[in-house]
């Protein structure tokens, strides 16, 4: 069997012969020319379109901590319209006057020497300060971090061995306690007593303002030598 | 046989030219070209962003923010004399970024979302070559921020 491979020419159009080729009217050789123009102009966007871009890196917001207990500065008060926290080195007192004929026969308010009564955040009249009663202390903070970690700011309170006088004497830190209450606010954490060492007072999530007015009290159990006993209680806002 | 196998290789050309012409009619709407930017500088690329409010409300505002200048050199040559429309596009990112912009009135203000785009020229005889300073700050949840993330642009044409 032979198979021709010579392609057959296909027939030419004859006048009066019927086309399968379409009618070209002159709109459509219009349209085609537009059509190509178009391809053509396509073509050099495409071509053009390899030019570079620009970039540009973010990085991350960057970690702030932010404790203050007593006595604090802030520019531009309030925070809550930008105000911005600033270092502050003072140590504000807590403090009770026992009277002898007072001495060992139960609790008494302390006093302080915090006059921060508004919030460092808005202003609202949050603490109340000597020589209203109680003169509470005020404490606030934040701890700002990327990422999202609803357990991972702690707040502690330390204090080391034991109140001391002059001579030597000793009150235990024990003897001292505290609760904690702001205006219009819920307790930000239980009720406690200094131990003398490491206490653990709140944790909380990042990037949330925390507040709170505490409120001393001494004990007064004991009968103590006269003198002035002091010792001193370190807050500190920690974030891993 | 034979007559069909003609009948289609003429038919085919006229759909093929049709079909072209379908597509350039269409794309002659939607193409879109990046443009040539090669003179563009960013002032300060990496962006160290910062807290919009340094210390968090009650409300918890997360946003961090930046801002830097570019400046902006594009080369529209080939579309000199002709009317245009120049958009800003911002390629997507794994985390949502608002970046807004503002310059000295060559090109146009505004604002957009990280995957978007938006109008910042339009003119009915492009010039040869464009250039502006515009000063873009960009904006994003600090939460999710977490790593480093790399904003690409490019300027689009789209001839009119």
């Amino acid at each position: 069997m032979v198979v021709s491979s010579i392609r057959q020419r296909c027939p030419r159009e004859q006048e009066g012969v019927p086309s399968f080729l379409p009618k070209v009217s002159a709109q459509f050789v219009t349209d085609m020319l537009a059509a190509l123009k178009h391809l053509a102009a396509i073509t050099t966007y495409l071509f053009v379109g390899g030019a570079a871009a620009f970039t540009v890196e973010l990085t991350p917001g960057p970690r702030v901590m932010f404790l203050q207990v007593g006595t604090g500065t802030m520019a531009g008060l309030p925070y809550a319209v930008g105000g911005t926290p600033q270092d502050n080195a003072t140590i504000d007192r807590v403090f009770a006057n026992v009277p002898a004929a007072m001495l060992g026969v139960g609790a008494l308010p302390m006093s302080s020497t915090s006059a921060v009564s508004n919030s460092p955040y808005d202003t609202f009249p949050f603490c109340s300060v000597a020589p209203m009663e109680p003169a509470q202390v005020y404490l606030g903070g934040f701890v700002r971090r990327p990422g999202v970690n609803p357990q991972s700011a702690r707040l502690l309170v330390s204090t080391t061995g034991r109140l001391t006088n002059a001579s030597g004497d000793t009150i235990p830190f024990g003897e001292i306690s505290w609760t904690s209450s702001g205006a219009n606010d819920v307790p930000l954490f239980p009720p406690g007593s200094f131990t003398g060492g490491i206490l653990g007072l709140l944790t909380t999530s990042t990037n949330t303002w925390f507040e709170t007015c505490l409120s001393f009290t001494y004990a007064n159990t004991e009968v103590v030598p006269p003198g002035t006993y002091t010792g001193r209680a370190i807050y500190t806002l920690t974030s891993p | 046989v034979r007559s069909s196998t003609c009948f289609g290789r003429h038919s085919s050309i006229g759909a093929a030219l049709a079909l072209l012409f379908a597509v350039a009619l269409q794309a002659n709407a939607a193409i879109a070209a990046r443009l040539d930017e090669a003179g563009t500088v960013v002032r300060d690329p990496r962006l160290e962003m910062r807290w919009r409010s340094v210390a968090p409300g009650r409300s918890r505002d997360e946003t961090v923010q930046g801002s830097t200048t570019v400046s902006v050199r594009l080369n529209l040559a080939a579309w000199s004399n002709r009317p245009a429309r120049i958009f800003l596009h911002l390629a997507p990112v794994t985390i949502p970024v608002k970046v807004s912009w503002r310059g000295q009135g060559r090109l146009l203000p505004g604002s957009m979302v990280s995957g978007g785009r938006a109008l910042v020229f339009q003119t009915h005889a492009a010039p040869q070559s464009l250039e502006e300073e515009l000063v873009l700050t960009v904006e994003a949840d600090g939460e999710q921020l977490v790593n480093s993330q790399s904003l690409t642009f490019s300027f689009e044409i789209e001839p009119q």
